[in-house]
């Protein structure tokens, strides 16, 4: 993929002796919708406003099309913002809110006029194009907000947790709108959010962030199916998580001793590294019998069953805090009750390995 | 029954709803105000507007008109209107950006700024009014500073003129322009800037079509309070300016202190009462009408 539309590179940025960001590289291809996931604190905001130029970094590049923008004020970058709070200006109509980006830039009162209409109507908005800003549903402010970015066509959208203020239906109705909408004018994005759903539902790529960094820069397939780190594994879907030490790593293949018991992963690593195990609960099966004999194997006891309308999640408490988790169709799930001891099974290409980070 | 907690579908029905209290016992909570308000405003106001308009013959309007027939009582009232506008304006330019330096001062700067805005409040307008008389007099401390900087030659005379009027009646009602616009700007979302600038909007843009229109109603308060407590005003004057110079509040104090003329007195306080209102009310419409326009 042609990665050098958005380049920003080197960049960090401190407040007073706290590092928000530190060395932050982040490159986004032309017309690409890409998320930066990540808990609450970890710089997200912060980095999309180093972007719109609202805040000045402490070091590194921004550039946009060969363009270097770092030392641009904010009102000469062309780039459209979507703020979580909206920041609708109250005392305008509408109308008026979508015209202001357009006003700034001189265009023709027959320009503005027209581009208004066409905005609005993108957003399923022309008959409230009067109406003052308060009178607005929380969705009908969150398209204002849309319309009024992408009407003064930036050469890129930046979106701060848009929808985290909306309930789930209207999410994610917004989330499929927005998305048709920028593939069909072309335009490249950068979404906030720290829902990770979301984020595998719209995104071309997504760039995990914890602590400042960009863990993993992946498609939603890659970050869900292999995360390269633990940190990714925890925060994109469920997972059983088991800390162990390995007791003997050789040909590519580790043996882990972990509190459920022993499992196999196909790494190298020193003996006695402290490693965590990851298990995707789909690729688990329950009480059926090991066909190869490579596969890892654990009996557990079963704590407690959890159903989710259309599958059922069944839990194992091990002897440390971990949790075994598989997942399972209700029925299957109906035919356990916890209390039981059963096996739960899984491949070597499944059973996920990384080392363990101070954090 | 209104107070009934209804528990809706997906809340949370662990803690019951924060409750209002009855619409009852809410209106109690009006009534010691409103009696305040009742022996304190309107019943003398009613006794006012009554002495106003009575006359031997009976009830008339003749009062007013005899009092606005006099070519010399409208040079009263421009007096008055001319020093209160001047005084709310030269307070409006002053205030406005001292608002914006308290908005954007922090920790003990803001502290220090808002203590030196507040206190002088609790010196009364006497002592501020005969410290002014000390510090314009033509020995007095602002004429020594303009001659050590050799803007003037000799002493200016500052005392007894209109400019030395304005000056102290700024210093007394600026905290009560400040303060409102102030408390208003201190509401406006910060992301408001920051989006028109993400629409292209500098600096000067950003304040004149954002920043200017969300602070104008701090700015109707402040002229609000500024205008009718200077239409108004009755020591400063007296002690800046002097008898000679005439205004309504002036008028009004001599002729129920001096004269004993309670019609006289009660027909220019509703006079001077009908300006001041009239203009905070203009005031007010002239900003809705520039909102709806824009
Ligand atoms: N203006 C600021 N001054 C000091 N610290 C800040 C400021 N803005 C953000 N931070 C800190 O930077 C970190 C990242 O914040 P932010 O970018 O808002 O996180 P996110 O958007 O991912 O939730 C947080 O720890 C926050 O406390
Ligand atoms: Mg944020």
């Amino acid at each position: 993929m042609n990665s050098d539309y958005l380049t920003v590179t080197n960049m960090t940025k401190r407040f007073g002796a706290t590092t928000v960001l530190d060395n932050l590289d982040f490159r986004v291809a032309p017309a690409e919708f890409v998320s930066l996931l990540g808990p609450s604190g970890c710089g997200k905001t912060t980095l999309l406003r180093l972007i719109s130029g609202l805040m000045k970094a402490d070091g590194g590049e921004i550039r946009i099309d060969g363009e270097d923008l770092t030392r641009l004020p904010a009102y000469k970058r062309n780039i459209g913002v979507v703020f979580q709070s909206y920041a609708l200006f109250p005392h305008l109509t509408v109308a008026e809110n979508v015209a202001f980006g357009l006003k700034t830039r001189r265009a023709s009162a027959a320009e503005i006029k027209q581009t208004v209409e066409e905005s609005l109507e993108m957003v399923q908005l022309a008959e409230h194009r009067d109406r003052p800003i308060t009178a607005l549903s929380g969705g009908q402010q969150q398209r204002v907000a849309v319309a009024r970015a992408l009407a003064v066509r930036p050469r890129l959208l930046l979106l701060d947790e848009p929808f985290s203020a909306l309930d789930r239906k209207l999410r994610e109705r917004m989330q499929i709108d927005l998305r048709k909408l920028l593939r069909r004018l072309n335009i490249t994005a950068i979404f906030v959010t720290h829902d990770q759903d979301e984020a595998l539902v719209m995104s071309d790529r997504i760039a995990v962030m914890n602590h400042g960094r960009i863990e993993q820069f992946a498609d939603p397939a890659s970050i869900y199916q292999k995360p390269a780190t633990a940190f990714t594994l925890d925060f994109v879907g469920q997972s059983t998580r088991l800390a162990g030490i390995v007791v003997s790593s050789h040909n590519g293949l580790a043996e882990v001793d972990t509190a459920a018991g022993r499992v196999r992963a196909r790494a190298n690593y020193v003996r006695g590294s402290r490693v965590i195990i990851g298990i995707r609960p789909e690729n688990v099966r329950v009480g059926e019998t090991v066909a190869d004999p490579d596969d890892n194997a654990i009996s557990v006891h079963l704590s407690d069953i959890v159903y989710l309308g259309a599958k059922a999640h069944l839990l194992a408490a091990s002897e440390s805090s971990d949790r075994l988790m598989a997942e399972v169709p209700p029925a299957v799930a109906a035919a356990h009750a916890p209390g039981q001891d059963v096996t739960f099974s899984w491949t070597l290409d499944d059973t996920l390995i990384f080392p363990v980070t101070e954090d | 029954m209104a107070s009934t907690t209804v528990i809706q579908a997906g809340a949370a029905p662990a803690r019951p709803a924060a409750r209002r209290p009855p619409p009852e016992r809410s209106a109690a909570l009006v009534i010691p105000a409103s009696a305040f308000m009742l022996f304190a405003y309107a019943i003398p106001l009613l006794l006012l507007l009554i002495a106003s308009v009575r006359t031997p013959g009976g009830i008339s309007i003749m009062p007013f008109v005899d009092f606005l027939s006099d070519p010399f009582n409208w040079s009263i009232i421009w007096n008055t209107l001319r020093i209160a506008l001047i005084t709310t304006a030269v307070a409006l330019i002053l205030g406005y950006p001292m608002a914006f330096a308290l908005n954007s001062a922090k920790g003990w700067v803001l502290g220090l700024l808002l203590i030196s805005l507040i206190l002088p409040l609790s010196v009364g307008v006497v002592i501020k009014a005969f410290s002014w008389q000390i510090l314009l007099s033509s020995n007095g401390i602002v004429n020594l500073t303009l001659q050590a900087l050799h803007i003037t030659d000799g002493p200016i005379r500052l005392i007894f003129t209109e400019t030395g009027l304005v000056l102290g009646a700024v210093n007394v009602f600026l905290p009560f322009m400040v303060l409102p616009i102030y408390s208003v700007i201190r509401l406006i979302d910060r992301d408001l800037t920051s989006a028109a600038a993400c629409l292209g909007a500098g600096p000067l843009t950003q304040f004149l079509r954002v920043t200017l229109p969300l602070s104008m109603p701090g700015v109707v308060v402040g002229v609000a309070f500024v205008f009718s407590m200077s239409v108004a005003m009755y020591v400063i004057p007296g002690l800046l300016m002097g008898d000679r110079f005439q205004t309504l509040a002036q008028v009004i104090g001599r002729s129920y202190l001096l004269l004993r003329n309670e019609s006289l007195g009660s027909t220019v306080s509703v006079i001077l009462l009908l300006i001041a209102v009239s203009v905070v009310v203009a005031s007010d419409r002239l900003v809705r009408r520039l909102r709806t326009v824009q």
